[in-house]
This record gives structure tokens, sequence and C-alpha cells, in this order.
């Protein structure tokens, strides 16, 4: 069974204008997903009605084999989901880092030595061993994103959601970040990231796009990032690659329309060679 | 319009503040009043990048952004960018050094009175910054503060307005928060351009935006650059200032690290990925190609010319390979 699947969901703020319209959707255990689309496409939405943070007005969303309407499932629903959100400022809650981490779990009372390992542990997970002890507002924006998806980690969720989360980082810090999320998913952790780089969602096992509330498209990055009119027309950019592999055949050059720059790289060579 | 910094270095920790301080606890002592414990009223030192033992936030920092230049601002997170740019219209003052503004120190009252209106500062997210009840309100803010009076008001809410592509008698009267997220940008925007400034310094002002809005906002700024205003933007998107800047100045750890045309410093490729910046997507690849023996002469490449300069030299012929995934219109 799939871990989120969404029946024929329909969501509206005021009464008026949908802002989802009829998704379904299914996404499995250990799929690193990424969600795109231009500004008010829908997509932080879709991804609040995965934690129950959003209920639809029509249709179903299951999540873990869970009704998210049911209100008694609304809190195992958001530890096993956790989402991690834009602004780095917004979401740590302690002045220690420790602390911070420790927030979630020590609400569902969990012992303090167990506390203590799932601290230790989430904060190896993303690479910020030895950071315990630091203040929260010493870290670079960077670091506290990963402090707070070792806050979501501490609760041993299922299932990571990151809304546009490396928007406000620098080339560094997003870089980092993409690697954590990578490990955590080799390690089996389901992964949805909405986001506007597409050089992230390129590194996805699936893109999905929405345009006005609905599913634009669907596929491996390979198939949709290279759909030049399908994007520009959806307000979306190419990733590099796509984008210079278009340009190339347009110049008369014949290389294969792909995502991934060592790819056309090796390509390229190729061609040099015969030339 | 000229900005200039002379050795310009900032802390924080201010020694001159940290001397002052204590001065100010001999006396309550003397008074006999009774202060905290030492240990709580003592002064952490400021933590900036990795470092904590670094409390220099700027250090010896030299240059001048040149009447109506487009200058980009790069730097890793903590860099001290926005400190930098902090010290443009007085917001802090230098720890050491001056910044002046057309040959006049900024430490002067009377100067600074004046940069806060001629220089105009844009913060990330700016539109977190909205607080009227209606837009034509928030944007009127400035210049009322200002003293105008209430028609010259009117006539700058309006002009400002246009000038981000807005219109007053549409959205004046509504509430900024029923605004979408990038009509909220533009009317925070707006409301720096009510005060007529020559110097905008922009503070990452398309970040969370989608790429069509990226691009409208961008060329608004372009926009204000041809009508002569000096505009200093701070980017992490490496891309983006290629394509603008004039000049970029690279910050590392609180040292002006590069200030050069946008070809040479991109030139400077694993010197920037060693202290966390990038080069724009096409340059990278252009100078991996030029590694395994392309002849590609251009100092700086777009994807565009980048994908010229490989037809030219594969002898391509201008002819469009067909193409199955997605079918094109040759016309």
């Amino acid at each position: 069974m799939p871990l989120i699947e969404f029946h024929d969901v329909s969501y509206t703020y005021d009464g008026e204008a949908f802002v989802l319209n009829h998704i379904d959707l299914s996404i499995e255990k250990g799929e690193f997903v990424c969600i795109l689309g231009g500004n008010g496409s829908g997509k932080s939405t879709l991804a609040k009605h995965i934690n129950a943070l959003l209920l639809p007005d029509e249709g179903r969303v299951n999540v873990l084999g869970h009704d998210t309407a049911d209100q008694t499932m609304t809190y195992f629903i958001r530890s096993h989901a956790g989402m991690v959100f834009q602004n780095p400022d917004d979401q740590l809650v302690a002045s220690l880092v420790e602390n911070d981490v420790a927030f979630g779990p020590e609400n569902l009372s969990i012992p303090t030595e167990e506390l203590r390992s799932r601290v230790a542990d989430a904060l190896a997970d993303v690479g910020l061993q030895g950071f315990d002890r630091r203040e929260t507002a010493s870290l670079s924006g960077g670091q506290k994103q990963r402090v707070a998806i070792a806050g979501v980690l501490a609760m041993q969720p299922e299932i990571l959601i990151f809304d546009e989360a490396t928007a406000m980082l620098d080339p560094r810090g997003r870089k980092g970040l993409m690697r954590v999320c990578h490990e955590l998913n080799e390690r089996g952790m389901t992964i949805v990231m909405i986001t506007h780089f597409m050089d992230e969602a390129a590194q996805a096992d699936r893109v999905i796009v929405l345009d006005g509330g609905s599913i634009a498209c669907t596929g491996t990055p390979q198939e949709v990032l290279t759909q030049h009119e399908l994007l520009e027309r959806l307000h979306l950019d190419l990733p590099f690659a796509a984008e210079l592999s278009y340009a190339l055949r347009h110049a008369g050059v014949a290389v294969a329309a792909t995502v991934e720059p060592n790819q056309l790289k090796e390509e390229l060579c190729a061609l040099a060679l015969k030339a | 319009m000229r900005i200039s910094f002379e050795g310009v270095s900032f802390s924080y920790a201010n020694p001159d503040r940290a001397e002052k301080r204590k001065l100010r606890q001999k006396k309550r002592k003397e008074a006999g009043v009774i202060d905290a414990p030492a240990s709580l009223a003592e002064h952490k030192s400021a933590d900036w990048g990795s470092d904590p033992e670094q409390v220099w936030a700027l250090r010896d920092i030299s240059f001048t952004v040149e009447d109506n230049e487009y200058l980009g601002i790069a730097g890793h997170t903590g860099s001290g960018k926005s400190t930098l740019i902090q010290h443009m219209n007085g917001l802090v003052h230098p720890t050491r050094g001056r910044v002046l503004l057309d040959g006049e120190d900024l430490a002067d009252k009377a100067v600074q009175q004046r940069c806060r209106v001629v220089v105009g500062l844009v913060f990330q997210y700016p539109e977190n910054q909205l607080f009227a009840n209606t837009v034509a309100e928030d944007v009127a803010f400035g210049p009322r503060n200002l003293g105008l009076s209430d028609d010259e008001v009117a006539t700058r809410v309006a002009e400002a307005l246009a000038s981000v592509h807005l219109d007053v008698d549409e959205i004046g009267d509504k509430s900024p928060f029923e605004l979408s997220g990038g009509q909220q940008r533009r009317v925070a925007f707006a409301g720096v351009l009510a005060m007529r400034p020559r110097v905008l310094v922009l503070d990452e002002p398309v970040a969370g935006l989608d790429p069509v809005a990226r691009e409208e906002f961008l060329s608004l700024i372009s926009e204000l650059h041809a009508q002569g205003i000096t505009i200093v933007l701070v980017s992490h998107n490496m891309d983006d200032l290629a394509r603008f800047a004039d000049r970029i100045l690279v910050l590392n750890a609180g040292e002006l690290f590069d200030l050069d045309t946008p070809a040479r410093v991109f030139a400077r490729g694993d010197e920037l990925r060693s202290i966390g910046l990038d080069v724009p997507a096409a340059q990278k690849f252009a100078l991996e190609l030029r590694e395994v023996g392309y002849h590609l002469p251009r100092e700086l490449y777009t994807t565009d010319t980048l994908a010229a300069d490989i037809a030219a030299q594969l002898g391509a012929h201008n002819s469009p390979t067909p193409d199955t995934s997605t079918p094109e219109v040759v016309s």
C-alpha cells in the first residue's frame, strides 16, 4: 500500500477559488519526490495536506494507512510526517541546539536516556555532531535548517516534507541540505520536496508539476524536465543541462535531451573526437 | 551619488562600547546599585561564520559604489553582506574607518538624515514588513514622514506603484494582505521607491519567487537602473549577478575577497568554490569543456553563447535536429 494517497482531493481557502482541484496522487515508501509549480499553483497547500495541517474539502487523504480527517490520528500522522519550512528563523524554538532537537520527543514523555540518544543520532544524521551545546542564534542559515531537520528526525518519522527549505540558503548551505536528504533517502526515508530550483528537482526519483491546483504532468526528471514548451508555459525554468542540450539541438548539434550535466559532457567529448 | 567605504571594520562586540559599559558598571557600583552577577552581565562575543573566536563582522573594507553603477554583492551566509549594506545608509556605523556619501562622512547626523532618504534599503522578504490597512497607506508611510503635503504624498504613491507595475486606482484601497506574495513584495518595494531614492540597495530581492516572477522583478530593477538609479544587489544567484552586474564585490569572512567585472571574478572558479560560492552554471560547464580540449575563447559564458560556440566548433550547420520529445515548429 502506498505511504501517501490522495483520492480526488479539492481544497479552497475562501470557499470560492479552488487551490487544489481533484488531485489523485500516490507516493510509495522510500520515494524521493519533488513537487514543482509556479507561485500560487498549490504546492504548499498540497504539502500541508500530507501531515493534516490542512484537511481536504472534498476527497480523502490517506497517510500511513490512516485518513487525515480522523482527528484521533492527527497526532500520530504529524509525528510520522515531519515538515521543514522555508525560513530557518521561524522554526527553531530553543536557544541551545540540543534543547531544540529534543523539543518534539520531550513532549512524547520519552525517558531521558533514550531522549539523549535520539538527539545525538539526529544531529549525527544531519552532520552536526558536537553542535549540541551551541546557541542556535550563532548558526548559519544552512546549519539552522539542518537543526530543524534534526528536530523532525528525533521524532523518528517515516516521511520528511520540505516546503522550499533551501530558498533562503547560500549555495553551500543548499548543497549540504541536499546531501543530507539523499543520505536519509538512501536509508529508506520517504522525501517530499517542494522547490523552485530545477537542479535540485533533477536529483529526485520523480517530479510532479502542479498548475492551477491540478497535476500538469508527472514522471522522472529526465521525462518531465526536458520538455521545454511545457515548462515555459507553466512558468518554470529548465535545469541547466536540459537548457543547454535544447539550445545545442537548435544550433544543429546532435545531442540527446538530458538533465544530467555529466551525460551531456560525455556526449560533447565524443562529438569533439569525431570532429 | 557615490558611496565610499574607507578602511571600514565592524564588530558587534565594539571595544568602545565594552569600555563604556565597564565605566557605567563602575559608576553604578559606586552609587551602591547591586548589579546582576558578573557572569550574566558579561558580554558574549559575536559569532560569525564557523569560527567562534572571530568577532569582526567586517575587516578593513575599502571600495566605492560609483554613480549609476549596478554593483553585485556575493558571499556565503555570515560573510558580512548584511552588515556591509547596513553601513550604506547609516543603519550601523563602522567600528573603525568611515563611510562617505558624495564625500561627506555618514558619522555626521545631518548627512545621515539625508542618506536615509537618498539611499533606499530593501531587506530580504520585505513583504513581512507591510503593516498598514491599505496598500496606499503603506506606500505613503515614508513620504508622509518627510512632512510632504497630502497632494505630494498622493502623487508619489501613485508614481511609486506605477513604477512597480501596480495601479493605485485598482489596488490602492485593498489590504496588502489580500494580495499575492509577488504583489506584496512589489508593494513593499514601492514603499521604498516613494522616497525617490538615488541608490537602491536590495538584499536577495527575488528569493522565493517563481521563475516568471523573478524575471519580472529583475527587469523592474533594470528599468530603474536605466533611469539613472544606482543599484546594489545582494544575491546568492551567480547567474543573476553575471547577467546584470557591472562589477561584483565578493565578501569572505568579513574581508573583501574580490571586486571586479563578472568575467574576471568568475574566472576564479576554484577559489570561489573554496569560499562556499559557485560560478554560473554555463561558465562552470565551459571551464570543464575547455579542459577536455574545446576552444572556448569568451571570458564569460551564458547558455546561449556557449551553445553557439560549441556548435560553431563542431561545424554544425544551422538546421535543427528533429526532436521527438519536444516537437518544434521551425519557421
